[in-house]
């Protein structure tokens, strides 16, 4: 329990970070471009907007800059981040809130896969040491990690779209497509989620191997593993419960703290393939100059990396009992 | 008139790879031993090698280049030729020249970030283990922070706001956010080394803190530290090339990232120049691929497991043949174990080591044999043969002799008779 | 049975792990082998209450018995210990040993026993057998090499540690560390750290002389003294 409370603890403290930097952004910047920016504004769009981007700044004139905080801080706990300039006159969190399922779909599913299908090829490569597994794959997964994900995003669509055709080259669906839970429609989606896909399983699945290959060497010198084959167990059982669930404990920690890296990546083959999802509206935002969208994206994007971290602690308690009471 | 021979030629004999010479085998100590553990490991020298070209590439760019990489002067969007080994660009740049020019600023920013997170992880991570107490909590717990915000928005965040500033709010903004990973490994690397003897020494000996952390603890984690320093700049090659590619790096600065950002809006892949957009992107892999081998490599230096060893059988010493024992396989009533003649192997860098060689006991029923020895001699290796409990995955391997075993196999043999 | 503390597997509660070794062995019901691992537990005098535990939360001397009774799960022939004892303070070493002894003498299975301490199974161990580099040293019976031991190396064993009579003594010890076993010296793999080392003990391999039905490999005892 108290390992639970903890990371609780820990998730609330990260997210406050991260709206924190949020509002302090801005103002730290020389010459506070959030003034600029409201000056720059004033007179020149109308006042609902200009008070849109008041909140999304918390600035305002008549608040100390700590009041400003506060009220910036109740804001954003009741989701009102502003409104959204590229989109106008749409509530920022209602754009973020379109946005989400496709990256879900895209990203969520395609890390989750990378990460289970890594974590079995490293158990297995590690459990045939010297074999062709484990003695071609690591230095080719060495090499694909350093692999810029848009490079690679790019490279598919010009070899599987443009120059062989055989698959959209980029967007989340066609635009003659009506967007609804029929058939043709996820159909279609899914055919345009392939490369994009394809991109984020091939860049982000060599580091899970690699460290899961890597855990499982160490972890087959322990003494309970030796002492598993002593009692005669089967290979499969060794493997599996010896073995590869001792090992991918420290994996579970490695895949919440290399998830930063993957949105990264996420977002910038969003970006390539014009995917409809959050990282491709978060650069758009950026492009357009639109801080309030920006900034709720931004957050969206923490919060989505903070679940999946409680995730993986959820599965680390799960498959750890020592986390499980502490004495 | 004979056609010609192909390929006799230009054949190279090279010659068979031999132990290297063992210079400065003492002289050398720990350097010496990490600089042999270095040149001995393939992916080592791959990636120092890769980096080497680059740092060359990165001094000598006019001397390389046949182009001033910016100079407008050719056709738009030739293809490779003679003049041009990549093409032009859809502005009629020479992309083989923008390429070597924008080696520098792509280093520089991978060394500089390198060097930045590496000076911030060694003091956050090793102050925080060293002070201990509240400080440790404080300390860890923005580490744990940083670590785990997603920093490339983050930094988005930040150029958003400030377009186009140079290359030294750059190089701070990314090392200021990428020493999380390091300081987390340093410090927990400097609290397993807290207690050790020899700083425990040095604390009786009342040096200062400072002193003590400069010269007893940090000279003993260098190979992590380089790792720090290696895994930071493959993350700086990264990300600094993604915001390039977005348009958040300066437009009219000579990188990499740029290149992409402008072979991207210039509809590269579309308009027939796949190279373009192309070369760069193979440019930034193999840096940061020679930063990942490198770092690889080093794991696999520091902690010796992770190396794949394969028994040579070849070098292993012939075996002198021994006059046949008894008919194989027999074994008296009253005795539960026979171990015949029996060696086992370990395959290590400087080849096979034989750990038991030629042992011979028999073990009779309800018998308390005790095997003694210093640590090193043999003794557990020699159970693990009896138990079977070598091979892969474990390392190991018998290469001579018999174990023979009677009675009821319970838990220890698996696959004798039951 | 293998070292110290860690031939449990921390994810997985003694009496999972039980589970997992009779079912490789036999075809035992699952009440058979509850009924079956309380028994065997209760021999190692540990309560039954504890099957349902993870080996983090038994203490250090529990979590080895725990081991042991995993061993004797079906009534064994031989049983391996490694260094069983090496992570336990002196008075639970002594009282796992006595109960290692009483097991044997009840149960009739004969036992291996590695440990780098020769002073803890001088009351125990029938023989003892003395290994080096990778090679046996001596072979005797437990009583006799602690009378007379053949060999120098035995000899420096014995004086490492304090005897019981002379709790004052120095401990010697031998000098110096074991050979690089990729880089042996030739002849006599313990001539470098020998105190009585003559020339002849570099000359060639030392083969394993019998003296008195003791094994030696010492070139002193060529003549079966
Ligand atoms: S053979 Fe010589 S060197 Fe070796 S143990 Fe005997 S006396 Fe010592």
């Amino acid at each position: 329990m108290r390992f639970v409370v903890r990371r609780l603890g820990f998730f609330v403290v990260t997210l406050w970070a991260a709206v924190t930097a949020n509002f302090l952004i801005p103002r730290l910047m020389p010459g506070n471009p959030a003034l600029a920016m409201m000056s720059r504004y004033r007179g020149h769009i109308n006042p609902a907007s200009l008070h849109a981007i008041e909140i999304a700044f918390g600035v305002n004139n008549h608040q100390s800059l700590l009041g400003a905080y506060f009220s910036y801080l109740g804001n954003v706990v009741r989701g009102r981040f502003g409104v959204s300039l590229t989109f106008f006159p749409d509530a920022v969190s209602r754009d973020v809130l379109q946005a989400l399922p496709w990256t879900l779909a895209l990203v969520g599913v395609t890390t989750i896969l990378a990460f289970l299908l890594g974590t079995l090829i490293g158990l297995v490569a590690a459990w045939r040491r010297g074999g062709i597994l484990d003695s071609v794959l690591p230095p080719i997964f060495v090499i694909t990690s350093a692999f810029p994900y848009f490079w690679l995003a790019m490279l598919a669509i010009w070899l599987f779209a443009i120059k062989l055709g055989w698959l959209p080259q980029s967007g989340g669906y066609r635009i003659t497509d009506d967007v609804g839970w029929t058939w043709a429609f996820v159909g279609d989606a899914m055919r345009h989620s392939i490369l994009p896909a394809l991109t984020i399983l091939v860049t982000s699945i060599g580091g899970w191997i690699l460290t899961m290959r890597n855990n499982t060497i160490s972890v087959l010198t322990e003494d309970y593993v030796r002492m598993a084959r002593a009692k005669g167990l089967s290979p499969w059982r060794v493997m599996w419960t010896y073995a590869g669930r001792n090992a991918i404990l420290p994996n579970l920690t490695g895949f919440a703290m290399s998830l930063g890296f993957v949105v990264s990546g996420a977002i910038l083959v969003e970006f390539v393939f014009n995917y409809p999802g959050v990282g491709w509206m978060f650069l758009q935002s950026v492009e357009n100059q639109d801080y309030a969208l920006m900034q709720g994206l931004f957050l969206m994007i923490v919060i989505a990396v903070l679940t999946a971290i409680l995730a993986a602690d959820a599965a680390t308690a799960m498959l750890d009992p020592r986390t499980r009471d502490v004495r | 008139m004979s056609a010609p021979v192909l390929g006799t030629t230009d054949r190279v004999v090279t010659p068979p790879a031999g132990p290297a010479p063992m210079v400065a085998e003492i002289a050398g100590g720990r350097w010496g031993d990490l600089w042999r553990a270095i040149t001995r490991n393939r992916k080592a020298v791959a990636g120092a090698l890769l980096l080497l070209v680059f740092v060359v590439l990165a001094i000598f760019p006019g001397q390389i280049a046949p182009d001033d990489p910016t100079a407008e002067i050719y056709l738009p969007a030739l293809g490779p030729s003679w003049h041009h080994l990549l093409g032009t660009t859809a502005q009629g740049q020479d992309i083989f020249s923008q390429l070597v020019w924008g080696t520098r600023l792509s280093l520089v920013i991978a060394l500089a970030v390198g060097a930045l997170a590496t000076a911030l992880s060694v003091l956050v991570g090793v102050s925080a283990a060293y002070l201990g107490g509240i400080a440790d909590g404080v300390l860890s717990l923005i580490t744990d922070v940083i670590l785990v915000l997603p920093i490339f928005p983050l930094i988005i965040v930040i150029a958003a706001y400030r377009r186009n500033s140079g290359l030294f709010t750059l190089v701070v903004v990314l090392g200021a956010l990428g020493w999380s990973y390091g300081a987390r490994q340093l410090r927990s690397q400097t609290l397993s080394l807290r207690t050790r003897d020899f700083l425990e020494a040095a604390r009786v000996r009342g040096e200062r803190k400072a002193y003590v952390i400069v010269f007893e603890v940090l000279p003993t984690m260098t190979s992590l530290i380089v790792a720090t320093f290696l895994g930071a700049a493959l993350y700086a090659v990264l990300t600094a090339a993604g915001l390039q590619f977005i348009g958040l790096g300066d437009p009219n600065s000579q990188s990499w990232g740029t290149m992409l950002y402008w072979a991207q809006n210039g509809e590269a892949l579309f308009a027939g120049m796949p190279l373009w957009a192309i070369a760069p992107g193979v440019c930034i892999a193999l840096l940061g691929g020679a930063f990942a081998l490198l770092n690889y490599a080093f794991d696999e230096i520091s902690s010796p497991a992770l190396r794949v060893r394969k028994l040579e059988r070849a070098h292993l010493p012939k075996s002198e043949s021994r006059p046949p024992g008894p008919a194989p396989g027999t074994i008296a009533e009253q005795t539960v174990l026979k171990v015949e003649d029996l060696s086992v192997a370990y395959a290590t860098d400087g080849g096979p080591v034989i750990a038991v060689d030629h042992v011979d006991f028999e073990l009779g029923r309800g018998e308390f044999l005790a095997i003694v020895g210093e640590s090193g001699c043999g003794k557990s290796t020699l159970l693990y043969a009896i138990a079977r409990l070598l091979g892969s995955p474990l390392p190991g391997e018998i290469i001579g002799g018999r174990v023979l075993f009677q009675g009821r196999d319970l838990v220890l043999l698996e696959c004798r008779a039951r | 049975m293998q070292s110290a503390m860690n031939a449990l597997n921390p994810v997985l509660t003694v009496a999972e792990q039980m589970r997992d070794a009779c079912r490789a062995h036999s075809n035992m019901s699952r009440a058979e082998i509850e009924a079956r691992s309380r028994e065997v537990l209760r021999l190692v005098s540990i309560d039954p209450v504890h099957l349902h535990s993870y080996p983090h939360q038994l203490s250090g001397g529990m979590r080895q018995r725990a081991m042991i009774a995993m061993a004797l799960l079906f009534t064994p022939d031989l049983v391996i210990m490694d260094e069983p004892t090496s992570a336990l303070d002196v008075v639970a070493q002594r009282s796992l040993m006595v109960q290692i002894k009483e097991l044997q003498e009840r149960l009739g299975f004969a036992v291996i026993f590695v440990t780098h301490d020769m002073s803890l199974v001088s009351h125990f161990s029938d023989r003892l057998l003395v290994m080096y580099a990778g090679q046996v040293a001596e072979m005797s019976k437990t009583r006799e090499l602690f009378d007379r031991p053949l060999h120098p190396y035995s000899h420096g064993l014995l004086e490492a540690f304090p005897s019981i009579r002379g709790p004052n003594a120095r401990l010697a010890g031998i000098p110096g560390s074991p050979p690089d076993l990729a880089n042996l010296p030739t002849g006599c793999r313990f001539a470098p750290r020998c105190p009585l080392v003559e020339p002849r003990c570099t000359a060639a391999e030392v083969p394993l002389y019998s003296v008195n039905g003791s094994l030696v490999r010492c070139v002193l005892r060529e003549n079966g003294r």
